[in-house]
Parts: structure tokens; C-alpha cells; sequence
């Protein structure tokens, strides 16, 4: 099954790891993700707060190219997603808009495709027996602590493919693969990932509260679903640990790298060298047992 | 006793300000809110910073308090979690509001009316200028915009050994990514354009 895959500008850069380990990931369970010609970026939270119509026709223009070949698009970032479900909900029905975008992006504005996060796709589409079907190492009880992010599942008047409050997609394939997820009530708090360069006090507040309740609630590490929620927890994880004092010793991996190892595939393929907190100890361990 | 700021004086409030966020779209449903605070409590920048408060800000606005909600850092600091918007049992959609507001600020920053320095206001704007020169992000132009704008020397060093770091691990490349550069810069230029209007 042939997908139309937007990557996103992330995991073209700082998340190229979450990039490679998603097509493996979506390799073995069937699922072929062909990457979108000539995407452009999708404006992500900034251009919304700038001008309404650019948040608009920078997501209408890749939904527009995508759809001239695709039914679906898979989207591994949250705040893509975001961004493109926002253009559909906005444009669908609303032709005056829609005929001032299309003008914007010189070709018709086709906006009504099915938009969908990773997470959905491998959950819902591949399902958790398939996902059961490709263990080849059981995560053997290893204690993780589910990170959804905020955007993923919200706001459910967007897109709803999981509970806002309490999503279990995550914490089924763990499980599905030996792993055991721990109580987190943090899954869904947001980590602040888009005030990283311009409010980094406030951001440490924010991914404090998620890396040291990780460790409070017994995870061996976290697993997260969205690149923001990756970078904004990996590089103020030193900070975190000066500021208040803790060793959290909590490598932070993409739900597909950490699926990778239960697949069989080898830490290079995975991109498991390139995270910044390193989850060799982890990968060892789990390779001992 | 109160304090001169305390104090509402009302010739000086705009009460068209709220049918103008009411016309901006994402705006739409402002006077919808009932004051119950459910945002307000949601809010994962509110319970660090009080002084952030999503349910005064829809109370400023409502009332015309214009110019210092337009100009106010506050209005830059939602990070888009969309709490508040999940939650809202009047569907008020206060992210989409914020975004209302921010498109008035910067309408009136462009007719001179108005002063933004927010962070995070610079953040965006140098955010959207990589996307215009390159149809995708290039964090580490983004990064070298924003501290020039912010005129945080101090802030690039402080920013660099992490830069190398993440450079040696291969996350941030040396050259742009570019994909669909020609059509973003004519998307911003007809933008530009129709806002100028």
C-alpha cells in the first residue's frame, strides 16, 4: 500500500533518525511512504500568529500537490499535522476561502484527503496484531514512560483518532511488544517545544515537569511521537538536571526507534547513535536479555 | 488603595475592539466567554506565570482595553497546546483568538500604531523569513536571525556550544533544505500584497 508521506522539515534535519526509523517501521508492517514532491513548509505554530492567510495557503499548497497523486498522507510531526488537518477543517465548505487560497497558490485549492499522524496509521491501519507479528525481541518488561505532546491529540475538533485527555495508542504497542508502560499523567502536558529558542526559562518549567515525572513514575525512558517534543526534551535535559539537581538518567527515543529494537533492526539503521542522550545502556541491556 | 493602573477610564477604552476580533477569522466566537476560567486552569503557562492569563485577556478585550492588550508581551507567550481549546464548554477557541489578536497587533505594528518586542514575536517573524528564502526551515538561519533581531550577542554564544553539538551529530545541516522555494515566495508576495490593501 502506497502512501503519501510529508516529512516535514525536521526530519529532513535534527530528526532524521525518527525519518529513517519510520520507514522501517512502516516498511514491515506493509505500508510504503512516498515522500510528496516538492513540499514546501507547513508554518508550523509561527505563521498563524503572523497572518492568517499564509497559515493557510503554506499547508493548502502540499495538501494540493499530495492530492494530485495521493488518497492519505501520513505526517510524523505533530505540529504539521496540526497545520494541516487546521487548512481542511477551515477550507472544507468555506468556498469564497477556498477560491482566495487557490488564487494564492496558483492551482486549485484540494484540500479533502485523509490527513493522518504516524501513530494513527501504525495503531489503527497496520493494528496492533500485525505490530505483535513482527517482535523478534521482546522489550522484556522495560519500564516507558508514553510522551504523547499536546498536538497530536488536540484539539479533537481537528482530528480525533485517540482520547485528548488519556490516549492509549502508544501505550498499546508498547505493551504489544513486551514492554510495560508505566502511569504517566503527563502524556499529554505540553512540553513547551515551541518556546524553546525565544522562552527557554519557561521551557525548562514545562519539560521539567514530564522528564522528572518520567522518573518519578518508574520509567527507564520516554517515548515520544513528535520531533518538537524531542528536541525541546533532549537539549534542556542537561539544564533540567543543573537547575534541579537530579541524575534522570532517561534516554528520550521516537515510539519508532524504540519499535525498531523490538523489530529485530540494528542500532545504525534506527539512527540511534545520532539522540543526544544516549540510549546505549539501554539498547544493551535490552540486547543482554 | 488602588493604584492608578487599577483603574478603568472609560473614554479611553475601544469598545469596537471586540466586533474587530470578532471579524478577524479565528476571532469568531470571543463573546461566547463566560469568564469560567476553564482556560485559565488548563493553561500549562498560566500555572508557571500567572501574569499569563488566557480568561484576562478575553476580559481586557472584551472590555476595550486595545492598546495594552495589543502591545503586551502576554499575548506572544501561548505556545499552541491547545488546551484551552479542547476544553472550552462555550467553544470560545481561545488559541485561534490569540491568533486573532496577534494578526491585529501586527496589522497596527504595520500602520505604526503599535510596539511589539516580544521574544517570541521575533521568533516567528525570523521563522517565516527562513521559510520565504527557502520554501522550508533552516533552523540554523532561523537561529542566526532570531539572536541578530533580539540583539542577544550573548545569546548566540550562549546558544553555540550547543549548535556544534548538535552539528557533530549530524542534526542541523550546514546547507538549506529547499522545496517548493519559487511558489512560498510568490505565496508570501501576493500575501504581502492583499494585507498591504
Amino acid at each position: 500500500m502506497k502512501i503519501g508521506y510529508y516529512p516535514g522539515c525536521s526530519l529532513h534535519s535534527s530528526a532524521k533518525e525518527y525519518d529513517l526509523s519510520a520507514h522501517l517501521i512502516s516498511g514491515s508492517l506493509g505500508i510504503e511512504l512516498q515522500e510528496i514532491k516538492d513540499w514546501n513548509c507547513c508554518g508550523a505554530f509561527e505563521a498563524a500568529s503572523l497572518s492568517h492567510l499564509l497559515a493557510l495557503a503554506l499547508p493548502a499548497r502540499n495538501l494540493s500537490i499530495a492530492a494530485k497523486e495521493f488518497q492519505k498522507v501520513i505526517m510524523p510531526c505533530s505540529a504539521c499535522l496540526l497545520a494541516h488537518v487546521r487548512v481542511k477543517k477551515e477550507l472544507n465548505g468555506n468556498e469564497k476561502l477556498k477560491r482566495e487560497v487557490s488564487e494564492i497558490i496558483e492551482q486549485q485549492a484540494v484540500v479533502d484527503l485523509d490527513v493522518r499522524h504516524l501513530l494513527d496509521v501504525l495503531v489503527n491501519e497496520a493494528g496492533i496484531e500485525k505490530i505483535k507479528g513482527n517482535l523478534k525481541r521482546s522489550l522484556n518488561g522495560l519500564r516507558v514512560a508514553c510522551y504523547y505532546g499536546c498536538v497530536v491529540v488536540r484539539p479533537s475538533q481537528f482530528y480525533h483518532f485517540d482520547n485528548p485527555d488519556c490516549p492509549q495508542s502508544l501505550d498499546e504497542i508498547i505493551t504489544a511488544l513486551g514492554g510495560q508502560s508505566v502511569p504517566f499523567p503527563y502524556k499529554t502536558k505540553c512540553c513547551g517545544g515551541a518556546l524553546l529558542l525565544p522562552n527557554e526559562e519557561l521551557t525548562i518549567e514545562m519539560t521539567k515537569s514530564i522528564l522528572i515525572g518520567a522518573k518519578d513514575w518508574g520509567a527507564q525512558c520516554i517515548v515520544v511521537a513528535c520531533p518538537m517534543c524531542h528536541m525541546a526534551l533532549e537539549t534542556l535535559y542537561p539544564k533540567v538536571e543543573s537547575k534541579y539537581k537530579v541524575n534522570l538518567d532517561m534516554p528520550i527515543l521516537y515510539f519508532t526507534q524504540l519499535m525498531g529494537l523490538a523489530f529485530g533492526y540494528r542500532v545504525k539503521e534506527l539512527g540511534l547513535e545520532r539522540n543526544l542522550i544516549s540510549p546505549m545502556e539501554l539498547v544493551h541491556s535490552l540486547q543482554r536479555s | 488603595m488602588t493604584t492608578k493602573t487599577d483603574i478603568l477610564v472609560l473614554n479611553e477604552l475601544d469598545f469596537n475592539f471586540r466586533e474587530e476580533i470578532a471579524c478577524q477569522p479565528g476571532g469568531e466566537n470571543i463573546k461566547r466567554c463566560f469568564a469560567c476560567g476553564t482556560c485559565s486552569a488548563s493553561c500549562p503557562i498560566t500555572e508557571i506565570d500567572d501574569r499569563f492569563n488566557p480568561r484576562k485577556i478575553i476580559r481586557m478585550a472584551l472590555l476595550g482595553i486595545k492598546s495594552e492588550v495589543l502591545s503586551s508581551d502576554f499575548i506572544w507567550i501561548c505556545c499552541n497546546c491547545y488546551l484551552c481549546y479542547e476544553r472550552c464548554p462555550q467553544d470560545v477557541r481561545f488559541t485561534s483568538i490569540i491568533h486573532a489578536i496577534r494578526n491585529i497587533a501586527i496589522r497596527e505594528l504595520k500602520k505604526k500604531k503599535n510596539v511589539i518586542r516580544a521574544p517570541n514575536f521575533l521568533f516567528a517573524h525570523s521563522f517565516l523569513e527562513t521559510v520565504k528564502d527557502y520554501g522550508r526551515l533552516w533552523e540554523p538561519g532561523l537561529s542566526l536571525k532570531f539572536f541578530l533581531r533580539k540583539k542577544d550577542f550573548k545569546g548566540i554564544l550562549a546558544y553555540a556550544p550547543l549548535g556544534i553539538k548538535l552539528y557533530r551529530k549530524g542534526k542541523v545541516p550546514i546547507s538549506p533544505s529547499r522545496g517548493g522555494t519559487a511558489a512560498v515566495k510568490r505565496i508570501f508576495k501576493k500575501i504581502e500584497e492583499r494585507e498591504e490593501r
